[in-house]
């Protein structure tokens, strides 16, 4: 017997109230321990995609399906174990004295005894490297510190799906390593990712499946090397490939292939050329 | 988005007529149906209300959705009001320890005309200028620009306040927390998480907003400030301002007839 998806969407339509279908027929199933980034310009219906996802919001048509489960008969509060969400600004969800106190907040309000509860507070300070600042009221922390509180806090309810939205905006290279180190680990762990980003070479590296929504629709869901080899599609959704890609396909001709989605995937093809051809694979090109 | 603006724009007489007029108006409006408790004047404002909205173009559908709004809130004065006066004379109903009298009926009509006569006054003002224009009569009639400004970011940032407010209940209810079910002491308790994170994230903004309008030179010394838009009273205007002078006497001499209580 197949296994059960994580989550499906069949035939949802949905709209803020007085305005045009922010979403329209978007079906998709989602498997346990997907990586899955969804992508598309400002107002594509991305984020309205998540929050139907956790029950946050409800379909004006169709259903969605958490676990076999209908989210129209069930309360966010109810999906919060199943289904994580770290919204784009840390500051929505920031309230508390101290570190220690905002990570504990979702797991008793799942009810966990307080050896449970304290037990997750560690683990989810180690993972994120928060031992430092635990007592620090997060309110007053960095930026960067803020959005890992905002995920450790997340995490420590041990969904099995983490959505995350715009999970590097505001944060600089070493930051985005550390925050995508440890979403990259829970990832290997089993947990389910949905991202969403506007960052292309954040998607390239690591997600293995890529959802293009144009005008609230599903205009492409494939993985990320079949995805951005779709440059049309993508420049019609405003979107372009990451820039190693776009640079990949300048220089085919040199006999470099034109798919590769990262730097060191570029760099692995130029050393292999450069010693398979004993001469620089740049001869030829414009 | 909600819009905490009333504002409907027009390009008609009552649009164009200089904010302080509608000011003024405002205010003596408010001075005379608290000072006069005279239904026939009640009704006369609340229907000269209507006829100004209307010569100022405002769809009847919206003057609809406000006396939706005002329906609930004019019963209920009526109903409060209906068993404080049971001396009078006569009952028109009687029941238990409850007794309605015609004084007690009429009172309350009396207070609910005169709540949403005055709701009306204001809404003439509200729906017919622009949070700018607002604060602009304000300003030229003597509040410090600083504090205009304060006023006029206040009015804008009410609608973000509200959508951050949305995100906020979002955030945590993703995070498990039940914000609908339990009585109604919990259910507020509940909403601690939600209204520190708001006030947080709302001084962090305003901080933020402050810096950016520091850094635009804002009260900068000795600088006299011009305004692109400036006012300047019209024809139109001196004819509402005399206008608004004789119902003034008027009214005086109606109050301060030999025998008026």
């Amino acid at each position: 017997m197949a296994e059960q998806p994580l989550i499906v969407a069949e035939g949802v339509w949905f709209a803020y109230p007085g305005a045009d279908w922010t979403l329209q027929d978007v079906s998709l199933r989602l498997a346990g321990g997907e990586y899955v980034a969804i992508i598309g310009r400002n107002g594509a219906g991305k984020t309205t995609l998540a929050k139907l996802c956790n029950g946050l919001l409800r379909p004006t048509r169709g259903r969605v399906c958490v676990l076999g489960q209908d989210t129209a008969s069930l309360r966010p509060c109810e999906l919060a174990s199943t289904v994580g969400y770290v919204f784009q600004n840390p500051d929505h969800q920031i309230f508390a004295a101290t570190t220690r106190e905002e990570i504990a907040f979702g797991p008793r309000n799942l009810g966990l005894g307080e050896a449970e509860v304290r037990a997750r507070i560690e683990e989810a300070l180690a993972r994120f490297g928060l031992q430092e600042v635990a007592d620090a009221p997060p309110a007053l922390l960095s930026f960067a510190l803020r959005r890992k509180v905002a995920l450790a806090a997340v995490y420590a309810m041990r969904p099995q799906a983490l959505i995350l939205d715009e999970p590097t905006g505001g944060l600089d290279r070493d930051s985005v390593h550390e925050v995508m180190g440890a979403v990259a680990s829970l990832h290997a762990e089993g947990h389910t990712i949905i991202l969403i980003t506007h960052d292309m070479a954040l998607v390239a590296g690591q997600a293995r499946r890529v959802i293009l929504l144009h005008e609230g629709r599903i205009a492409l869901d494939a993985p990320p090397r079949q995805a951005f080899a779709q440059s049309e599609r993508l420049h019609a959704a405003g979107l372009t490939p990451p820039q190693i890609t776009r640079l990949a396909r300048r220089l085919a001709r040199c006999g470099l292939p034109a798919d590769l989605l990262t730097v060191e995937e570029f760099v692995a093809a130029y050393v292999g050329q450069a010693a398979a051809r004993s001469h620089s694979p740049w001869r030829g090109a414009t | 988005m909600l819009s905490f603006d009333l504002h409907m724009p027009g390009a008609s007489w009552l649009h164009r007529l200089d904010p302080r007029v509608k000011l003024l108006f405002v205010a003596e409006m408010t001075i005379l149906l608290l000072a006069l408790p005279d239904l026939p004047f009640i009704l006369g404002v609340l229907a000269g209300c209507h006829l100004l909205l209307i010569s100022a173009r405002i769809p009847g559908s919206r003057l609809a959705a406000i006396w939706r709004l005002m329906l609930p809130l004019t019963v209920l004065v009526v109903l409060l009001w209906l068993p404080l006066l049971p001396q009078g004379q006569p009952v028109l109903l009687a029941f238990w320890r409850l007794r309605v009298t015609l004084p007690a009926l009429r009172q309350g009509l009396l207070v609910a005309a005169r709540l949403d006569a005055l709701a009306f006054v204001f809404f003439v003002w509200l729906l017919t200028t622009e949070q700018r224009a607002i604060v602009q009569g304000f300003v030229r009639l003597g509040l410090p620009y600083e504090w205009g400004l304060t006023l006029s970011l206040a009015l804008r940032y009410l609608p973000t306040l509200h959508s951050m407010y949305q995100q906020i209940v979002d955030a945590q209810r993703a995070r498990g927390l039940d914000l609908d079910a339990g009585p109604l002491f919990a259910r507020a308790r509940r909403r601690l998480p939600v209204l520190v994170a708001l006030l947080v994230t709302a001084l962090r903004s305003s901080e933020n907003v402050g810096r950016a309008l520091e850094a635009r030179a804002l009260g900068a010394a000795g600088v006299r400030r011009t305004s692109l838009h400036d006012l300047h009273l019209g024809r139109a205007d001196g004819l509402c301002l005399a206008a608004l002078l004789v119902l003034l006497l008027v009214s005086l001499t109606f109050l301060l007839r030999p025998g008026a209580s």
